[in-house]
């Protein structure tokens, strides 16, 4: 008896009991959910199995970046969607770290206007649903745009009207891609200087005239690459027809709209982090660094937003993260993503819901755990470098 | 922010306004930006308006057509509820701020009771006053709309999420190596993929993946994936307050002979809740911003509302004032529960409880 | 011949009694045993289209499709009003159908192969001959579908229209750009803010949305169509006996307008019509309604409650309504129309 209650009383035991309860219950409720879906599934005629993916989608769809068309399989507009989906969220991403960081900057501005204009934004923002931004940014996309007669003509090779930005494309990308060749092994070049530039001067104490080096190999070296290969290659210069632009390519308003939207809500939100990064900043530091004869300029770029960016990337890892996510916002305004390309049109094509429900949830958590190993590899780097 | 001593009004203005010339550039434009958005849009929105009449000839041009609110405002707030059932949701409306009042009422007599009542008791009056049976005629959730359902929404979802996302975040924390993984890989998965989804999936699984002639309601499925997905959220920000709790007060607990559940309940749970209700009323911010989604599955909540009024083709064209109303309801409610958020840890720094950063 | 008199009611009797056991021999119908406990019809119908299926500001539904399920619920339960409404938009239609959160879906949706093949629903009927067009704006002085070379359309998501279009351009190497929402509404309103030159659906579904244009006179409806769309409700596969009930309550609205009965005549033609088809409609003959498990009024009750197909279409989508669609291809066989019914026999 007494051996048998030590045994029930014994803590291993006890918790061996408790998560092999738990972990059969999960399991169980798991089976029931399968076992449920395939009887309802067969009792209903439903089809199932991953087939479907092979079959012509016949979707057409308006922005394109890989080479769809609307015989191509379900598989491929499923690629299409995750293209959309990263483009869109890559691009809002970068747009709102710059705009967030200078709002968040401006919410710190002794100038009494600026700060309180920028705590307006950020009020503004972090208290709306998205959803309102992004329904808000199309109607004004749309209704600010002039119809295709009326278009904004940018030099006459690009053209701006509420079906979207018509610029040209090369119909031959090979001298193109010569030359962002060329740019690469100039950028490369460059790096390569500027290490040697840092160990020189460890060394020696005596500095290179990094910057200049700089104008040339990054920036006048590309640009001149480039140049010279856009003269020589045949482009595509969209005209007007009929209808709207013939020719070229064309950048939707949806996305436009979305990329405004994500970009202008997600700032709102960086630049709550790039406060609380910066006010976390020891004023021992900045004062020092005054101390030392550096300007206020120097202070923030040399030691202000180092030390800043330790506290802020786990938050901005979230931020980022949270960009990839409500890039789904897009199905509300046909922008071609994911949701609204996969969940949207291919879901009714087939009305295989359950796989492709499956499909869209492990694409998310992939990207999702790609940009998470993206930003742990930076942080890493980061608290190294400042140590 | 300077603390100089004491200046004139006029010196205040010029030293945080105009004290270099580079301030003086940015007030510059700064009033730019405001004389060319804000002066036009006040414009629109209160001096050329029309807020009276019945119709849309009524509208004076150049300016907002508030006349669609007023001759739609009992659909913004009720949907389509009948019209003779309406006091239900009102008094579920005063049974909600009861409930508040007495969460945060702290001198109150016999607070403790009540407050068990309000949490326990509450919710289930409420559906009984929205929904109906035992006597009330039912009212099925497919008329309901409007602000009433974005609130039930709200509510009813961090009433699933809180006490899940503690469980997530003890199951997290534990020893136990399977308990901790199922919460990871629960919180992880919920957290990784757009609500959008979430709200689709809700909808279109739950009835397969229910035995057949068992059927969930539409709205439940959509209050149980945002329910979900806050859960796991607010997980994370209750992690944030266990972690803040020193190792040493559970160890000084297990020596005093309490179990696991005891020493959560009275000496862990306390203090990690307190610290980390901030962080739970952001998620419960979020909370009510994403209610906005299950637009996708034709719930009318505000939003869904909003949209229905502008396709009525009696009232045409007004889109930007049905949003705008629909909008300023939502800031208004999100806003008032940020700043308590921010007094929630304003008080806490103040006790010096909050975990030193970094 | 008393004993003869017994001997005869005896009989009479045990073949009244093994018929009543016949009758309940019917086949099992799990979704009419379930309609009779709900004491209600749950109708899946679009998200709102005027002249099909629609709300108004006090939640009332109209239309074609709408009269559908009070049709139903009529002959099923006695009274025209006890249905439930589901909108549903594209993407959820099925779902909700495989799932059984609806009875039926009478909600514009077109028959096609694959739908029947793969999705597990059966169609059960045409009660909506559409065809699909576009409506563009008059000043752009389009008049035929093959105008829109070059043109941007607005086209739901998931719908027969949207493979509809993209094949029927490609075909005649015309180059449009589709531009695909979620939602009708969402496209209709896209193309009305300019988005797009041309927004396509079915002609009907054209007529109910026009009305929903900031301007609507502005906008012109081609008339050529570039499919054929055939609608009517579907159910799901299973359950045979409420398959037949589907189908056979909207055969009986065509065949009511066919005899020349109309809700108005209705009395007067159960009490006396001579026609023993009008008889067996109106189940004072032949007992139609228990060979379905129903009342043998049922037909009785759809057109006194909501009248023949005809009262219904004039009433919502035909002259009687604002979409003011001609009968068309959906005129009865007999007048030059696709619209037919097998005989009640």
């Amino acid at each position: 008896m007494t051996t048998l209650l030590a045994f029930i009383n014994n803590r291993a035991v006890r918790d061996a009991f408790w998560q092999a309860v738990v972990a059969i219950s999960v399991a169980g409720l798991l089976v029931y959910f399968v076992r449920n879906a395939s009887d309802n599934m067969v009792k209903a005629g439903i089809a199932s199995g991953f087939d479907f993916l092979g079959r012509t989608s016949g979707i057409d769809v308006p922005f394109v970046l890989t080479g769809y068309v609307p015989q191509s399989s379900i598989a491929a507009l499923l690629w299409v969607g995750v293209v959309n989906t990263m483009l869109v969220a890559a691009v809002s991403i970068v747009l709102a770290t710059i705009l967030g960081f200078f709002i968040g900057l401006a919410r710190l501005s002794s100038n009494w206007l600026l700060s309180t204009l920028a705590g307006a934004y950020v009020e503004f923002v972090r208290n709306i649903p998205l959803l309102f931004f992004v329904l808000f940014w199309y109607s004004v996309v749309i209704g600010a745009l002039p119809q295709p007669r009326e278009s904004l003509s940018i030099f006459s090779i690009a053209f701006l009207n509420n079906r979207g930005l018509t610029i040209p494309v090369a119909t031959d990308g090979t001298a193109l891609r010569w030359a962002a060749l060329v740019a690469v092994l100039s950028l490369l070049l460059q790096v390569a200087l500027a290490l040697y530039a840092a160990r020189r001067r460890r060394l020696t104490g005596r500095s290179l005239p990094i910057g200049s080096i700089a104008l040339v190999t990054a920036l006048l070296i590309p640009l001149a690459a480039f140049g010279i290969a856009a003269a020589q290659t045949p482009w595509e210069i969209p005209a007007l027809r009929g209808f709207n632009y013939r020719g070229g390519f064309v950048l939707v308003p949806e996305f436009v709209a979305l990329l405004g939207s994500l970009a202008t809500y997600t700032a709102g939100f960086i630049a709550e982090v790039v406060r609380g990064g910066i006010q976390a900043v020891p004023k021992g530091q900045i004062e020092a660094a005054r101390a030392l004869g550096l300007s206020s300029g120097q202070t923030l770029r040399l030691v202000t937003v180092p030390l800043a960016l330790r506290v802020v990337i786990p938050p901005l890892t979230s931020q980022y993260l949270n960009v990839l996510k409500n890039s789904s916002f897009g199905a509300a305004i046909a922008y071609p993503e994911i949701v609204s390309l996969f969940m949207g049109s291919a879901l009714n094509a087939t009305g295989q819901a359950i796989e492709i429900i499956a499909i869209t949830l492990a694409i998310y958590l992939g990207m999702g755990l790609l940009v998470s190993l993206f930003m742990a590899w930076f942080n890493a780097r980061m608290t190294l470098v400042t140590r | 922010m300077k603390h100089g001593a004491p200046v004139s009004g006029l010196g205040l203005l010029r030293q945080r306004l105009f004290a270099t010339p580079l301030d003086v550039a940015i007030t510059l434009a700064c009033a730019g930006i405001l004389w060319f958005t804000a002066v036009p849009l006040l414009k629109w929105m209160l001096f050329n308006a029309t807020i009276t009449g019945a119709s849309r000839s009524d509208c004076a041009p150049g300016g907002a057509c508030w006349v669609l609110i007023r001759a739609r405002f009992d659909q913004y707030m009720y949907g389509f509820y009948p019209a003779g059932e309406r006091w239900r949701v009102n008094a579920a409306g005063l049974l909600l701020a009861l409930g508040i009042a007495i969460a945060s009422w702290k001198a109150m007599p016999l607070r403790g009771p009540m407050l068990a009542a309000a949490i326990f008791g509450f919710p289930v009056l409420g559906v009984w006053l929205l929904y109906g049976g035992l006597g009330l005629p039912v009212v099925e959730t497919r008329v309901w709309g409007g602000l009433m359902l974005t609130v039930f929404m709200s509510v009813y979802g961090g009433l699933l999420a809180v006490p899940l996302g503690i469980l997530l975040a003890l199951g997290r924390q534990s020893e136990l190596p399977i308990i901790r993984t199922l919460s990871v890989i629960f919180i992880e998965f919920w957290r990784g993929v757009p609500i959008i989804a979430v709200i689709f999936l809700a909808s279109l699984l739950i009835p397969l993946i229910m035995p057949s002639g068992i059927g969930v309601d539409r709205l439940a499925r959509a209050v149980i994936g945002l329910g979900f997905v806050i859960a796991a959220y607010m997980a994370e920000a209750v992690r944030g307050g266990l972690q803040a709790i020193p190792q040493g007060q559970r160890e000084a607990a297990a020596a005093l002979g309490l179990g696991y559940w005891p020493t959560m309940r009275l000496i862990v749970l306390p203090q990690a809740l307190r610290i980390s209700l901030p962080a739970i009323t952001n998620e419960f911010i979020s909370l009510v911003k994403n209610t906005t989604l299950v637009l996708v599955v034709s719930i009318f909540d505000l939003l869904g509302i909003a949209q229905a009024a502008i396709t009525d083709p009696n009232w045409a064209g007004l889109n930007k004032e049905s949003y705008i109303f629909a909008g300023a309801i939502y800031w208004i409610v999100c806003f008032a529960l940020s700043r308590w958020s921010r007094a929630l840890e304003r008080r806490q720094d103040d006790r010096a409880l909050k975990p030193s950063a970094g | 011949m008393q004993k003869i008199v017994i001997g005869c009611a005896a009989l009479a009797a045990g073949l009244l009694a093994s018929a009543g056991a016949f009758a309940q021999q019917l086949a099992p119908s799990p979704t009419l045993d379930a309609v009779k406990a709900r004491g209600a019809i749950e109708c899946g119908v679009h998200l709102g289209l005027p002249g099909f299926s629609f709300a108004n500001d006090k939640g009332e539904w109209t239309g074609l499709d709408v009269d559908y399920c009070r049709a139903l619920a009529a002959a099923v339960l006695g009274d025209a009003s006890k249905v439930k409404f589901t909108p549903t938009s594209v993407q959820q239609r099925w779902p909700v159908l495989q799932s059984g959160q609806v009875d039926l879906l009478a909600r514009n949706t077109t028959i096609t192969f694959s739908r029947n093949a793969t999705l597990g629903v059966n169609f059960q009927g045409i009660n909506f001959y559409e065809g699909q067009t576009f409506i563009v704006r008059t000043k752009t002085n389009a008049k035929s579908a093959k105008d829109l070379d070059g043109a941007t359309v607005c086209v739901a998501a998931g719908s027969t229209e949207e493979k509809n279009a993209a094949d029927w351009f490609a075909e005649r190497n015309l180059k449009v750009t589709i531009v695909n929402f979620q939602k009708n509404d969402d496209a209709i309103a896209a193309y009305d803010s300019g988005r797009c030159d041309a927004y396509t659906a079915g002609i009907g579904a054209l007529a109910g949305q026009r009305i929903k244009l900031k301007v609507p006179d502005e906008h012109v409806i081609l008339s050529d169509l570039i499919s054929n769309d055939p609608q009517g409700p579907v159910t799901r596969w299973g359950d045979e006996r409420w398959q037949l009930i589907v189908r056979w309550v909207l055969n009986g609205m065509i065949a009511a307008e066919n005899l020349g009965v109309t809700s108005k005549n209705v009395d007067e033609m159960k009490a006396n019509s001579k026609s023993a088809e009008v008889r067996r409609l109106l189940g004072t003959e032949g007992g139609f309604g228990a060979m379905l498990g129903l009342s043998n009024d049922w037909m009785y009750n759809v057109i006194k409650q909501v009248g023949n197909y005809s009262e219904s279409y004039e009433r919502t989508v035909g002259m009687g309504s604002p979409l003011k669609l001609k009968r068309g291809a959906n005129e009865l066989w007999t007048k030059g129309g696709l619209l037919f019914t097998p005989p009640f026999q």
